[in-house]
């Protein structure tokens, strides 16, 4: 039964090759657009929230006071021996890894006076910044941390803040967690420059922040990291974390529980369904009005057919997939179409500038070129919608024509 | 005139499946114009923002004032002279100045270093609207009224409508100043602007602060029209003198400009696109129209009529469909771009929020989207409707012109 | 002349203020207030001192100390080393004019402070860098009058109103319990231009050391945040110790 509806609906489809063109082109073109529209939103949103899940983790474990008064970084909210907890952590099947982290603002100069120049201070382990943050790939001059001592790395934009460069001794002017003044002198081995976040932090080994806040063994918060950045892994991952011992007085956010993310990523959404909706419903309309007419035109037909036997599942369902076959053609040929200037934009991205990137970066890990990304995933899902959109359109006609009697399809006069 | 007669009749003799094809022409310009006013509503959005927020459509701030950080130096002011106001009355539709200052606010034994705006509670709303405001609460007015706190601000010291804050400052002239104030309202002002470490302070209460006299340190212009602010900048520049900066709203704004152009980009594809999308679909619609009236056309041609007669009928019908289309779906995308252009979509209302995680203080632009509507371009999308009505009604017609008669008769 | 009432912030707590118990002419019922400054500038007339202070910084979450040794030279050299605890061992600060340096020995690094830093409090202190560089021209910056005599905690004292002579000073009013016998600055209040109270200041368990009325207990509060106080201890002071110029010179900072 099935292979009689399409080879029918085929049939049909090719009947009247000008009218099923027509439809088709609309899906087409509408499905190109999505294609080339997602692929850019894709492509922009997964670089900032890569770049958010390299710095900050698909999940974090921080104390739950910080949490509150996170804008006066209080560093006495700290998780005190951090060690036992990363165990735990990491021994979860969910988690693909977990670091502590120490990030606190510093005072920083390379001449002989101080006070006017402050930066935020990264304290990581070696395995932070270059697993996760790829710092070392971010190096613009010199080279990463060693495992000597007295050695920082410093974003691009502090760097040439405190005209200071690789070879350059800085002084980093602290604070303990309990407010005393607190300091590191350190050479600069190499430059790092990425998004606007980046470029205004200094990066020290863990070990010497600690020293710096006074919190030996701890840190401010564990950055952990599940197989992906799709709630459908984070989600496990902060359940199974919330349920560990020994954290009390400790939170676990997911990346996307965190401001400005929670906001982002529906806004996001927001705007992809919305662009959606409005191609949805023009290339709809048209599968609906091709449908439409060749219900009516066909009307004699289908009652011959009921008369012989066809149930009305049966009517049903030769027009739907006649819809379907319009839709895929259309799908294909749009997601073909529009391949091509997302791939291009993949490629070679466009340039935003770095003052841009600065501004609006200074909030979201923005980076001065927006590339694409085009998935096979986005491909099959626009050939998806292009057939979805024909069912759609065709459902109300398909409907008209399952409703055919067959006495008074057959007493149709044309 | 017998066409038109002709293709009037013929689009209502089957009014419902024209009405169908009219649909789709009004689908196309209505997302003409909505997506447009969507798009550019996003690029209008970062520039209101700035001009509504930060810097009206020009502003005068001191020379060498600090722009980035929480700095905001109060010792070197700005004063209005006669030739400045002489400017003022002039070119500007409204104007107001504000004093930005850089107190300490203490409420127990919290303190964060907060921006203070000092705004005139008479002008500050001509400058800087409050459309996009959430308050909880009064926007304070006179010096007993208290402060009005963002709320990043709210939320760091913990500070409910009703509180005392206490707000340290450097007078004009230097001196230590402290007052403790009331909290007449938390303000969510949609901008991380304002709404991270923002306090709003009416000018009576700065008065007391921080004594500036007369003085200032930003003055925002607003112009009837804002493109004109290049041209009028040079004029406040020369009556201001060389210790005030004049910035248009387009230098300040300047490095957001770049995403314009890919903002065009995306637009000019978008519109392109669908234009593409409706275009089929309308010729579909006529060809439809085409194919049902082989009949009428066979005896219309075994009648006499030319091909091109036939074509210029369906062309007609075409324009008739295309006409009435575009006109309903201008006026419907006009009026809701209109709409959205007044009251904005909040976007945050389109979210869900697993519970009340917090904020979204940190979001680049605000969260609320104005679209934009601009008359020209509403008219211009109804055109290029009518026109695209117009062309993808000519391959239809042609084809049903191409029916001869005895086929067309014979088509039964 | 320029006056040299030391109980300017800065200096009480670099050098921890000395007087000598001397007569006080009496113009009236109440003293003449500049007379009374200069009977207490007279007092401070020593060359040098060296004292071991302990600073006790608490606010509402931690209470730290630090103990320090400081030399002084009349009023404008100042110089403080950390003794302990562990970690500041050894971070010393000096105070020459209107410039302060800092050396710090885990970088081995001196810095002149300067820019915004000098608004921070002294190792999260209620006594910031500014206030340790504001002038000792009491009597250019203050205008003074004799309001009333008073007792604090059982002690007569001359109410003193200082009002600033122009709105440039920092703080524009302050009110001061001067002890009449022992002539120091009992209790200060540090007032903001519109009359809120900003700290108060004050200084008790005066003892009698080689002659002179020393106050071995100073107390700084912030009145606007609460539970927030810095309290300095004198443990051991000496007067007239001969102190080398290189003391109050960059090189005594790098000095091990």
């Amino acid at each position: 039964m099935m292979v009689l509806w399409i080879k029918l609906a085929i049939r049909n489809a090719l009947r009247n090759l000008r009218r099923t063109m027509l439809p088709a082109a609309t899906v087409m073109f509408g499905v190109a657009l999505v294609v080339v529209a997602l692929s850019w939103i894709e492509g922009i949103m997964g670089d900032m929230i890569e770049s958010n899940a390299a710095a900050s983790g698909h999940a974090r474990i921080l104390d739950t006071d910080y949490v509150a008064r996170e804008q006066l970084q209080p560093l006495e909210e700290h998780i005190a021996n951090v060690a036992p907890l990363l165990d735990r952590v990491r021994a979860l099947p969910q988690v693909l890894d977990a670091q502590p982290v120490i990030t606190t603002g510093v005072v920083i100069t390379a001449s002989d006076e101080i006070g006017d120049d402050f930066c935020v201070l990264q304290g990581g382990t070696r395995d932070w910044y270059e697993k996760h943050l790829e710092a070392p790939e971010k190096l613009v001059a010199g080279r990463w941390l060693s495992a000597e001592k007295g050695e920082v790395v410093l974003g691009r934009k502090i760097a040439s803040q405190i005209h200071a460069g690789p070879g350059d001794e800085v002084l980093l002017l602290g604070r303990t967690y309990y407010g005393s003044m607190s300091d590191t002198k350190a050479r600069i081995v190499g430059i790092v420059a990425g998004d606007a976040m980046l470029n205004l932090q200094a990066f020290l080994p863990l070990e010497e922040v600690q020293w710096i806040t006074d919190i030996p063994g701890g840190a401010i918060q564990v950055l952990v990291w599940s197989r992906g950045t799709d709630a459908r892994y984070v989600g496990p991952l902060v359940q199974a974390l919330r349920g560990l011992d020994g954290m009390d007085g400790l939170v676990v956010q997911a990346w996307y529980d965190v401001e400005p993310w929670n906001m982002v990523v529906g806004m996001i959404g927001a705007i992809k369904a919305f662009m959606q909706f409005l191609i949805v419903f023009v290339a709809a309309l048209a599968i609906f009005n091709t449908m439409t007419m060749s219900v009516l035109e066909r009307t004699a037909e289908i009652g011959v057919m009921r008369a012989m036997g066809l149930t009305r599942m049966g009517a049903l369902g030769l027009f739907l997939v006649e819809a379907i076959c319009i839709g895929l053609l259309g799908g294909v040929a749009g997601a073909a179409l529009g391949a091509l200037p997302a791939w291009y934009l993949a490629v070679h991205g466009v340039t935003l500038g770095e003052e841009l990137a600065d501004t609006v970066g200074a909030s979201l890990p923005m980076k001065a070129t927006f590339y694409a990304s085009l998935t096979p995933g986005i491909l099959l899902g626009a050939v998806v919608l292009g057939a979805a959109i024909a069912v759609l359109g065709a459902i109300l006609p398909a409907l008209r024509a399952a409703s055919i009697q067959p006495v008074v399809a057959m007493r149709v006069r044309r | 005139m017998f066409y038109i007669e002709l293709a009037a009749r013929n689009v209502f003799r089957r009014w419902g499946r024209n009405g169908l094809s009219m649909v789709s022409i009004v689908a196309g310009v209505f997302v003409l114009i909505l997506g447009r006013g969507f798009v550019d509503g996003m690029r209008e959005n970062i520039v209101r923002a700035q001009i509504d927020t930060a810097s009206g459509h020009i502003v005068a701030r001191p020379a060498d004032y600090p722009t980035f950080g929480l700095q905001a130096p109060v010792d070197r002011l700005l004063r209005l002279d006669d030739g400045t106001r002489r400017w003022l009355d002039q070119h500007a539709s409204a104007w107001t100045t504000r004093l930005v200052f850089v107190p300490r606010a203490i409420h127990g034994n919290e303190s964060m270093r907060v921006r203070a705006f000092g705004f005139d509670p008479a002008t500050d709303e001509s400058v800087f609207p409050r459309s996009q405001w959430e308050v909880d609460g009064s926007i304070p007015g006179g010096s007993q009224d208290g402060v009005l706190v963002s709320r990043g601000v709210a939320r760091a010291l913990q500070l409910v409508r009703g509180d005392m804050l206490i707000l340290e400052a450097r007078t004009h002239a230097g001196a230590l100043n402290a007052m403790s104030v009331p909290v007449s309202g938390i303000l969510t002002a949609r901008n991380p602007l304002i709404d991270n470490v923002g306090i709003f302070v009416p000018k009576p209460l700065v008065q007391e602060l921080v004594r500036p006299g007369d003085s200032f340190s930003h003055l925002a212009v607003k112009l009837r029209d804002r493109d004109d602010a290049p041209d009028l900048a040079s004029g406040l520049a020369q009556a201001m003198g060389p210790q005030a900066e004049i910035r248009t709203w387009i230098q300040e704004s300047a490095s957001l400009m770049g995403i314009m152009d890919i903002r065009q980009t995306a637009m000019d594809m978008l519109a392109m696109v669908l234009m593409a999308i409706a275009a089929t679909g309308i010729a579909n619609t006529v060809l439809m129209a085409a194919y049902e009236r082989v009949r009428e056309i066979g005896t219309l041609r075994a009648m006499g009529m030319t091909r091109a007669g036939v074509v210029g009928l369906f062309v007609t019908e075409g324009v008739f469909t295309g006409f009435l289309g575009a006109l309903l779906g201008g006026l419907l995308g006009g009026w809701t771009t209109w709409s959205y252009s007044r009251n904005g979509i909040d976007l945050a209302a389109l979210i869900q929020q697993a519970g009340d995680t917090g904020t979204y203080d940190s979001i680049p632009f605000s969260t609320i989207l104005y679209m934009d509507f601009r008359e020209p371009f509403i008219l211009g999308a109804m055109v290029f409707g009518l026109l695209v009505a117009v062309l993808a009604s000519i391959y239809p017609a042609v084809v049903a012109s191409r029916l001869a008669p005895a086929d067309a008769v014979r088509a039964e | 002349m320029k006056h040299l009432l030391n109980f300017n912030l800065g200096m009480a707590v670099l050098s921890f203020f000395v007087h000598l118990a001397a007569p006080v002419a009496l113009a009236g019922e109440f003293p003449d207030p500049v007379q009374l400054l200069h009977s207490m500038d007279a007092n401070l007339q020593f060359d040098t001192r060296t004292s071991i202070t302990t600073m006790q910084v608490v606010d509402s979450r931690h209470t730290r100390e630090y103990r320090m040794l400081t030399h002084a030279r009349g009023l404008d050299e100042a110089a403080v080393e950390y003794l302990s605890p562990e970690r500041e061992k050894g971070t010393k600060m000096l105070k020459l004019g209107d410039n302060l340096w800092l050396y710090l020995p885990r970088s081995e690094r001196v810095q002149k402070i300067s820019g915004h830093m000098l608004r921070q409090g002294m190792m999260g202190s209620d006594i910031s860098y500014e206030d340790l560089m504001q002038g000792t021209d009491f009597e250019d910056m203050y205008e003074a009058t004799v309001k009333a005599e008073d007792l604090l905690d059982g002690r007569p004292c001359w109410k003193l109103e200082a009002i600033a002579r122009d709105d440039t000073v920092s703080y524009p009013r302050r009110v001061l319990w001067i002890d009449e016998e022992w002539l120091i600055p009992s209790r200060q209040e540090l007032y903001a231009l519109s009359g809120m109270l900003l700290k108060v200041w004050t200084m008790t368990e005066v003892r009698e050391i080689a002659g002179r009325q020393v106050p071995m207990l100073m107390e700084i509060e912030d009145k606007l945040k609460q539970g927030s106080r810095t309290v300095l201890r004198i443990e051991d002071l000496q007067f007239g110790v001969d102190l080398e110029d290189e003391v109050f010179s960059q090189r005594w900072l790098e000095r091990r």
